[in-house]
């Protein structure tokens, strides 16, 4: 296979990826929520690093996207939200990780300087 | 977006992210969420506070010490929550780490359980003299080293439990003192390294909480609405 192919299959394949996913902040939410069942609004903002702002912004886009569910409920007087992952937010994240996984495989092991 | 600029910031962004790209970077943010329930120093403190109440009770003779000592560390396990999941938030772990922390409760428990059991058992052959003579000799020698081990052995488990390494160590450091104690025991100075160690601890403990509570400040109030 000739070097412009092979990039070209590169590109082709880096851009089939999901890109609601494919940000560093959402992809970070969706690793954390992958791997435990449901968490808060705290948990989250502590463990990404995230303004409360910014993880608004975020969950969002992730919630329209029809990957995470928000429940809001009452702890007391205290408004808690609570997230977990929906099975099609857990289904686009493994193949999120697969598709990537595609990428660097098609990467060249050496890199023209 | 560019095509080309779109793969670049996939790969840049891979570079990031690679090590949760497979299980095992998973399975390793997983255990990195858990044991952040750990980081706050407080079970530290806790274990501090039980091993300065059998020091120094040991040193001033003053029995009520060690209860007094063993309230606080309980009241503070009470304030645990309190102090702990307003600043980290809450989680639900997923079934396999609750299955998981079921067997680790179970294997602590059976090991809490064996412990005490030996305890109750030399308890009882020494409050009624029915101790075998040589067993009864042993135990006067280095009663203070095995009660030791026997603490190791708990605090072992807890740190398997949990897996954070810093209790393997604190398991160490109680053996250790206990092992020097009974040295100690001819010159009524066997309280000293056990206080020693617990001051030790105590300090640990003092620091990862002092860390924690600068590094998880109190977030502010949720509001009412996510997009707020």
């Amino acid at each position: 296979m000739s070097q412009s192919s092979r990039g070209d299959k590169e590109v082709k394949l880096a851009t089939t990826v999901d890109r609601v996913i494919h940000e560093p902040a959402r992809f970070n939410i969706m690793a954390y929520l992958f791997v435990v069942q449901s968490a808060d609004f705290t948990f989250l903002q502590t463990q990404t690093g995230l303004t409360w702002g910014n993880l608004s912004s975020h969950i969002n886009k992730l919630e329209a996207t029809g990957y995470v569910v928000v429940e809001k409920e009452f702890v007391g007087k205290k408004p808690h939200t609570m997230l977990h992952l929906t099975d099609k937010g857990r289904a686009a994240f493994s193949d999120y990780r697969k598709q990537m996984r595609k990428v660097i495989n098609t990467l060249p092991n050496n890199v023209a300087r | 977006m560019d095509t080309k600029y779109f793969a670049l910031q996939s790969i840049n962004m891979l570079l990031g992210v690679t090590r949760m790209e497979n299980d095992r970077g998973l399975k390793e943010l997983e255990q990195k969420v858990f044991r952040s329930y750990f980081k706050d120093g407080l079970w530290d403190i806790y274990g501090a506070l039980i091993l300065l109440g059998f020091g120094l009770t040991m040193v001033t003779g003053w029995d009520y010490l060690m209860l007094a000592f063993v309230t606080l560390a309980v009241i503070l396990l009470l304030l645990r929550r309190r102090i702990i999941v307003p600043r980290l938030g809450q989680v639900k772990f997923s079934s396999e780490r609750q299955v998981k922390t079921k067997r680790s409760k179970l294997i602590a428990t059976v090991t809490l359980t064996f412990t005490m059991l030996i305890g109750v058992v030399f308890f009882v052959l020494f409050s009624t003299n029915s101790m075998p003579r040589w067993l009864d000799i042993w135990m006067g020698d280095y009663f203070l080293a095995v009660f030791g081990g026997m603490l190791a052995i708990l605090i072992a488990a807890a740190a398997y439990v949990v897996g954070v390494w810093r209790y393997y160590v604190y398991a160490a450091l109680t053996f250790i003192a206990y092992v020097i104690a009974n040295i100690l025991r001819s010159n009524d100075m066997e309280g000293v390294p056990i206080t020693v160690a617990g001051g030790i601890v105590l300090i640990s403990g003092l620091i990862i909480l002092t860390r924690f509570l600068r590094k998880y400040p109190l977030p502010p109030q949720e509001t009412s609405s996510v997009s707020e």
